[in-house]
């Protein structure tokens, strides 16, 4: 195969999906690449898509996407062992369109629907389809080496959205050579078949509504990470996360911390009686806006997970960043291209990281930019916070013969023995500015 | 009840779907992995697919289990040589 294409996209996740949309509709010629047998075989993440990305895309079908249920309600916990205190919010109004653009889906039908509107659009999509290398000639990235079948597939420019593991991303040199481990958070999760009724009951949800809950502390023991619960239609997803750094130093599996969290009196309800569907695992690059991968070089560019484009902070975004970031690459190839520039050149490709920039992709990455570091450079505040403000706020609501203001001195006291006072205040001073 | 709830990783595996590769998609450099004293691998592989050789020492790897991660070669980058199988084989995720 010695033909050239205009663009070659290696994945077929959302990101990849979103910029063959947007190129095939403004009449690029566009091939995908996928290593999976099927869009979505590889794919795996928690379980909330974001979409006010996908109503720039593919509004005109969005209404026919497999998504599970609304997100109008959403949970951040801190958890103990026995006790868990929450910040709860429920929204009726969620429930109606857009669903404040978060719904719950299932990879494996999402991706494959997605990519069938990308080829509706006029894109190729070519499953079954590793690309090994990329062919890097005088500095510029001019094509991709295929498994099976040891093929070159040349094109203009190539989109890596391969994906968190990035190594074509690390082999050319736009990110260090090795993945780091305080960055990397290594994920598990498994699919609970649950009757649709149920879910409602146990998370009062009304029909077609879903709810997004994640878990700070105990799920992970205090390592750098989180636990979550997410509603499907007819199937719970529960899974957590924490640095690869951390689990090494845990010495237990992945699957050790899933049973624990999955047995915690305060989780055990929510999934009893279930049916295991599918067990899966995943990484995800937290690196944070002050790590971020180079972005572009001559002949390609970086989206989605593979350019470390995640928010975690407390809203756990991915698929927006990567629809988003697809979009803008297809924007700054198209933009070149109505120019008469060579649309793989170093000047065609150097607006993208300046529309990343002005977009909400890094603008929301940039505010949280502190946040990566800060968890890890101050353990103890994931390790010990969850218990002791549930100690706290437990013995506040303990009912005894103790008068009130007695129990007020002893949380007071407890503060001063478990932290003490100024390291308190200037804790969460610090936690403060992380989040501002 | 282990039939629909399974607790271990081994029956967790289970319920998934591969089309595994003839060849083996992933290397471990042997010496190497001997001279590491905490051969994070063997747990931190959420499929079990490293495991130690009592009588040997060396690594063995069950290929055929890996569910794709990536979390082995973030954890021992200098022994574990782990790249995508070929197009095509390895996992299936259904649901993802």
């Amino acid at each position: 195969m010695d033909e050239q294409f205009e663009v070659l996209i290696i994945g077929a996740g959302p990101a990849g999906i979103s910029a063959a949309i947007a190129l095939a509709k403004a009449g690029v010629e566009v091939v995908v690449l996928e290593r999976g047998e099927y869009p979505g075989a590889k794919n795996v993440y928690g379980g909330i898509l974001f979409t006010h990305q996908l109503e720039k895309i593919v509004s005109e079908t969005l209404d026919e996407a497999p998504f599970e249920r609304a997100v109008t309600r959403r949970r951040f916990g801190a958890l103990a062992a026995d006790r868990e205190v929450a910040l709860d919010i429920k929204v009726a109004g969620w429930r109606d369109k857009p669903y404040n653009h978060t719904v719950t889906a299932l990879r494996g039908r999402f991706d494959r629907w997605f990519a069938e509107q990308a080829e509706a659009a006029g894109a190729q999509v070519f499953t079954g389809f590793m690309v090994s290398d990329l062919i890097v000639e005088n500095d510029r990235v001019v094509g991709v080496k295929v498994q099976p079948g040891d093929e070159e597939m040349r094109a203009q420019v190539v989109i890596s959205a391969e994906g968190a593991q990035a190594f074509l991303a690390r082999k050319v040199g736009l990110m260090a050579p090795h993945l780091p481990q305080r960055h990397m958070i290594t994920n598990v999760k498994e699919v609970i078949g649950l009757p649709p009724e149920k879910i409602e009951d146990r998370f009062l949800l009304e029909g077609g509504e879903g709810v997004a809950m994640e878990y700070f502390g105990e799920p992970v023991k205090g390592y750098f990470g989180m636990g979550f619960v997410y509603t499907n239609k007819d199937s719970i997803s529960i899974g957590l996360g924490l640095t690869v750094h951390d689990l090494i130093q845990s010495r237990e599996t992945l699957n050790d911390f899933l049973e624990y969290f999955k047995n915690l009196p305060t989780i055990r309800k929510l999934i009893e009686g279930g049916e295991t569907l599918e067990y899966a695992a995943h990484l995800i690059p937290e690196y944070g806006y002050n790590h971020l991968p180079k972005m572009t070089m001559p002949g390609l560019m970086l989206v989605g997970d593979t350019a470390g484009l995640i928010n975690g902070s407390v809203y756990h975004e991915g698929t927006s960043l990567a629809t988003g970031s697809g979009l803008l690459a297809a924007e700054t190839i198209l933009e070149a291209k109505e120019k008469g520039v060579d649309i793989g050149s170093r000047e065609a490709l150097a607006p993208y990281r300046a529309k990343l920039e002005a977009s909400f992709v890094l603008k929301d990455m940039k505010k949280f930019r502190r946040m990566p570091d800060f968890f890890n450079k101050y353990p103890h505040i994931l390790r010990d916070y969850p218990s002791h403000v549930t100690r706290w706020l437990a013995d506040y609501f303990t009912i005894d013969e103790t008068s009130k203001a007695d129990v007020e001195k002893g949380i007071l006291r407890s503060i001063r023995k478990d932290i003490g006072l100024w390291k308190f205040a200037t804790e969460m001073l610090r936690i403060g500015r992380v989040v501002r | 009840m282990s039939g629909t709830n399974p607790k271990t990783i081994e029956d967790k595996l289970g319920l998934l779907a591969y089309r595994t590769d003839e060849k083996s998609h992933i290397t471990v450099d042997q010496e190497k992995f001997k001279a590491d004293p905490v051969k994070a691998i063997l747990y931190a592989c959420p499929a079990k697919v490293y495991v130690e050789d009592p009588k040997t020492g060396e690594c063995i790897v069950n290929y055929e289990n890996c569910v794709e991660c990536g979390t082995c070669h973030v954890v021992a980058p200098q022994y574990v040589n782990w790249f995508y199988p070929e197009g095509g084989k390895g996992v299936h995720y259904k649901m993802g």
